[in-house]
């Protein structure tokens, strides 16, 4: 504290008492620049101490894109987990030009754009009986992912367009897919029935879930 | 009988960054790093276990990329450069610090490390495949490969060429480099699709491994769950990773890579030096980087790190490892006390976790071997998918269910917003080398070369790193730009191909940028 306020009456006494308002003035701004000077060291002894932000990967970006359309008409159906299927897609204009020929010149700006998602599961390559449910998208859409909450189970989707008075007309239809389980299987083998004592032992971890390898890269970052 | 088996895998792969441009190249630096703190120490641990004749087994899965830098005189010469500059900086640090105790130890202990580095380098002419053949041949290490450029098979394997193709590419590259096919596969990222066993087979691998769940989720239910492989349809082998044992290494809580005595990761002289010091040996624009000397250990939660006492990391090294080793114990003997055969324990890891993240992970891993070894009573045996096999040739037959090891279980951290956009280019390119490969049964001169740079330019887009590094959000561009180099060559030489209009000194540039898989040949993409 003494240290301190010699300081003070250092910087009062370099300022003569008569100068007034312009004395306050100085009074201010030394105290201003002691202070901005102060929060300028102490960033920098900061700065110092602390470790620099990391470095970034640097490749010359190539001068050219890939291409935005491979000129196919097509529709592809990908597992992303249990619940979750992801579709991509594009159509060429030949596709289009297919369509107002059935329909009329007006039918692809007529119609609107959907997702038909069939479940195969009990009706294998059964697309006439198969349960399906519909996606309205948007023509602007070339991907999507869909939601089916279904494991263990068998899609298939239809990319096409609902044209007024008329219907569903399929334009592409993807592979099929089928979705991961996400629990232990209710099929027992007779010959190799389970042990309980190896499935209680797992049971604690199970769900837990270790840390992936990507976890563990942004718990380090 | 013992009483059970635990087969310690360790996973490397790092993927292909050799770099003919720059001559100071961040990507390859990842491969210096790992061969410094990883690869080596390793190499150095099974020399060490061998002549003290330490009964050990141990995994080691080599992807083709990793293999293939290995071998490569460009990269190799790379290295031994990086190696000069590093040993040179530890050389100056030990004289920097000979005023402050504190940090002189740890300096030296640098020293020491990367001083025997360079003679276990020079031992194998700068070729560390010798240095793994020669460890595949003490019959303790057992070398298995992974898909050719660590594709993630679930989801470019659209078309079956495809993972056909990653399959061939690696297992000929292994027996080209190690001398004997390879017993086993290591599925990238465990990502595993029902299916892909049929392929595996056709090329004489006897077994993979999945994720926990995967074989906890198989169908029919398996008898032992994760403590027995079961058969798939194809008859090769499934080995289930163990929850209980990654979870003591891998938790970012309790896991032993957190223990605040080991080193941390975070705090390198490269950043914390003064810079006209450092400058020599960080990046030459001035930019700061990791040099690998560290100085700190984990310490605690918080930001404030005290110097690294390498006596007491390696205390605590051995402290874990004679904890896992009881643990393992405990584990197999309740186990084998229901099971009518001994319990196996699948302990997989990435290897650059031991040594490059977690700086002692070798030092735990040597003394594990060496503990266990010293026991009187022997708790357990360590060993190799193939030899367990051999012992237990009859196994259940069960289908294991679609899995992967990355966060959640399935393929969502290679496909998300930040990654699905690469998937329609890798398909439609894969179409075109199935259509071009079927297309040339034959093909000689210029023809076969651009077929040939074709083939290793989709391959190398295909690795699933560049997915990865995208959903981390670091260095994002690095792997896009990787992903749409690659794609865009590929397109170059089919244009070429389909008019027949090569350009002799283009493919050659490209061979010359991009020369993984000296032997391809691009009838791998050939439809059966």
């Amino acid at each position: 504290m003494d240290i301190l306020s010699d300081e003070f009456k250092q910087s009062f006494s370099i300022i003569p008492p008569e100068s007034g308002v312009y004395g306050m003035v100085t009074i201010v701004s030394v105290l201003i620049l002691a202070l901005l000077a102060g929060v300028f060291l102490w960033y920098w002894r900061r700065k110092d101490n602390s470790p620099a932000a990391k470095p970034v990967l640097i490749e010359a970006p190539p001068a050219r894109d890939l291409p935005a359309k491979y000129g196919k008409d097509e529709i592809v159906l990908m597992v992303k987990d249990p619940y979750w299927l992801y579709a991509y897609w594009e159509l060429s204009d030949a596709k289009k030009e297919e369509l107002r020929r059935q329909f009329g010149p007006a039918a692809w700006e007529n119609s609107r754009p959907l997702l038909r998602v069939y479940d195969l599961t009990d009706h294998p390559y059964d697309f006439l009986r198969a349960p399906f449910f519909e996606i309205a998208i948007t023509d602007l859409a070339d991907n999507w992912y869909i939601h089916t909450g279904k494991p263990c189970s068998t899609f298939c989707v239809d990319l096409g367009r609902l044209i007024p008075n008329y219907g569903f007309v399929t334009l592409v239809r993807s592979n099929i897919v089928t979705t991961p389980a996400d629990k232990p299987s209710s099929v027992i083998d007779p010959l190799w029935p389970p042990v309980e004592a190896c499935w209680t032992a797992v049971e604690r971890y199970e769900k837990s879930a270790c840390p992936s390898s990507l976890q563990l890269v942004k718990i380090q970052k | 009988m013992p009483h059970g088996y635990v087969a310690l895998v360790l996973h490397a792969h790092l993927p292909y960054v050799r770099d003919t441009e720059d001559d100071f190249s961040l990507a390859e630096k990842w491969y210096h790093e790992a061969v410094t703190e990883t690869y080596i120490p390793l190499i150095n641990i099974c020399q060490r276990l061998n002549r003290d004749r330490v009964p050990y087994r141990i995994t080691i899965s080599l992807s083709p990329p990793l293999v293939t830098m290995m071998a490569d005189p460009l990269v190799q010469e790379h290295y031994r450069r990086y190696l000069e500059r590093l040993r040179e900086l530890a050389a100056r640090e030990v004289w920097r610090t000979r005023n402050d105790p504190r940090f002189h130890l740890v300096a030296r202990m640098y020293q020491d490390l990367f001083e025997n580095t360079a003679r276990t380098y020079q031992a194998y002419g700068g070729n560390l495949i010798n240095a793994f053949r020669e460890l595949q041949d003490s019959g303790k290490v057992e070398l298995i490969t992974c898909a050719a450029t660590h594709g993630y098979l679930p989801l470019i394997g659209l078309q079956r060429e495809v993972v056909r193709a990653q399959v061939e590419v690696a297992v000929n590259n292994h027996r080209r480099l190690f001398g004997r096919p390879p017993a086993g596969l290591w599925l990238p990222e465990c990502a595993y699709n029902p299916g892909d066993d049929a392929i595996l087979r056709d090329y004489g691998l006897k077994y993979f491994f999945v994720d926990a769940h995967g074989l906890l989720y198989a169908t029919p239910r398996p008898r032992y769950s994760i403590f027995a492989p079961v058969y798939t349809p194809a008859g090769v082998a499934a080995f289930g990773r163990d929850l209980e044992s990654s979870e003591q290494v891998w938790s970012a809580q309790e896991g032993y890579p957190g223990d605040f005595d080991y080193r941390e990761f975070y705090r390198d002289i490269g950043y914390d030096l003064d810079f006209e010091y450092i400058k020599p040996y960080i990046h030459p624009t001035g930019l700061r980087l990791d040099t690998g000397l560290k100085y700190y250990r984990i310490t605690g939660r918080s930001g404030y790190k005290e110097p690294y006492v390498p006596e007491w990391a390696s205390f605590k090294a051995h402290t874990h490892a004679g904890n896992f080793l009881f643990n393992r114990e405990q584990q197999i003997n309740y186990l084998a006390t229901y099971m009518d055969r001994p319990p196996l324990i699948i302990c997989p890891y990435d290897a650059e976790l031991f040594g490059h993240w977690w700086f002692e992970g070798p030092q735990w891993l040597e003394s594990l071997f060496r503990q266990v070894a010293g026991l009187a009573h022997q708790p357990f045996n360590f060993i190799t998918p193939s030899e367990y096999l051999e012992r237990f040739p009859v196994n259940q037959p069960a289908t294991p269910c679609m899995s992967s090891w990355g966060n959640n279980g399935y393929n969502e951290v290679w496909l998300e917003d930040s990654n699905d956009w690469i998937y329609r280019h890798l398909h439609h390119a894969s179409a075109e080398m199935i259509r071009l490969a079927n297309q040339h049964p034959t093909a000689g001169g210029i023809l076969l070369r651009a077929l040939n740079q074709a083939a290793r330019e989709l391959l190398v887009a295909q690795s699933s790193d560049w997915a990865f590094i995208m959903k981390t959000g670091t260095m994002v561009e690095y792997a896009v730009s990787r992903t749409k180099k690659h794609l865009l060559n590929f397109w170059e030489l089919t244009r070429g191909i389909n008019k027949n209009d090569l350009d002799p000194a283009k493919v050659q540039d490209l061979e010359e940028a991009n020369n993984i898989f000296p032997d391809i040949n691009y009838r791998i993409f050939a439809s059966m």
